[in-house]
């Protein structure tokens, strides 16, 4: 069952207090928070935000296509095993 | 070319064969697959000496499975198949796609030094966590004297956005912040 239009989108008061906050300072932090079920909303974008996966916060940064989303659905809870492969491989990370 | 000198990177493992002509199953293990097509050269050893060619590639998964089914020239039964079952495949250095800018192969992000703006040594990355919106470097603390507001413990996660990284120069293994991520 869908959330109810009247209520709007849910998001944790003190996450959205920080984050308006930050943005009247102009100030860059990153925010930690364990709320995984707050959506992410049009304020947050541009800001990098720490979420609680159970073992740790993982820096997520908040760009204009995460807006509607949970913030748990870019923090995983579950790290993927995998072998080791001797060599370099192909994998790349990129600064954004 | 010497073996020393070639730095080839590693593109996949032979899982298993497949069917009775001679085909593959091969674990991708890159981040460009679809540039491995019809004629691509790959190799068994990471000095380049014992080369594959592809006759065919269709790629099968997805996510953090990608697969493909790879057929090489020479190999048409599947007991030959089956004898490359659990080797590496790497491809050359100049085979290998360019990145874009401000890309870095994960491999060369590892082992770097991290450095404040100030020139003040923070830790040494040791590892690297690639997610859905960014990637983050984790680094460990070079003594845990250094205090990082919002850290407790030896490791802390650097973003990599170019609100928090200066420059990263992998030949030096560098890292240069533009400011400590602070947690609040």
């Amino acid at each position: 069952m869908s959330r109810s239009l009247k209520k709007g989108p849910f998001i944790e008061g003190k996450l959205l207090d920080r984050i308006n906050k930050l943005n009247d300072s102009g100030e860059k932090k990153i925010i930690k928070t364990w709320s995984r079920s707050s959506t992410i909303f049009p304020e947050m974008v541009g800001h990098t935000v720490a979420v609680h996966d159970g073992r740790r916060h993982v820096p997520i940064y908040i760009s204009e296509s995460m807006v509607g989303h949970k913030l748990g659905e870019f923090a995983p809870t579950r790290s993927i095993r995998a072998h080791v492969f001797k060599g370099k491989s192909e994998s790349t990370a990129k600064v954004k | 070319m010497s073996v020393e000198n070639v730095d080839a990177r590693l593109v996949g493992i032979i899982c298993k064969a497949h069917g009775i002509k001679g085909e593959l199953i091969v674990r991708l293990l890159t981040d460009y697959p679809k540039t491995i097509y019809r004629g691509s050269s790959l190799f068994m050893d990471e000095g380049c000496t014992s080369e594959l060619h592809v006759e065919s590639i269709r790629y099968s998964g997805s996510g953090n499975r990608k697969t493909a089914i790879i057929k090489f020239i020479g190999t048409i039964t599947r007991t030959q198949a089956e004898s490359l079952k659990g080797r590496y495949l790497y491809r050359k250095p100049e085979d290998v796609p360019p990145l874009e800018k401000g890309q870095y192969w994960s491999d060369d992000l590892e082992g770097c030094m991290v450095y404040s703006s100030e020139g003040i040594a923070l830790g040494k990355v040791i590892g690297l966590e690639n997610l859905a919106s960014n990637s983050n470097i984790k680094v460990k603390k070079i003594t845990s004297d250094i205090d990082i507001k919002g850290v407790s413990g030896d490791i802390f996660f650097v973003p990599l956005i170019s609100d928090y990284i200066k420059h990263i120069d992998t030949d030096e293994k560098k890292i240069i912040l533009s400011r400590i991520p602070e947690f609040i």
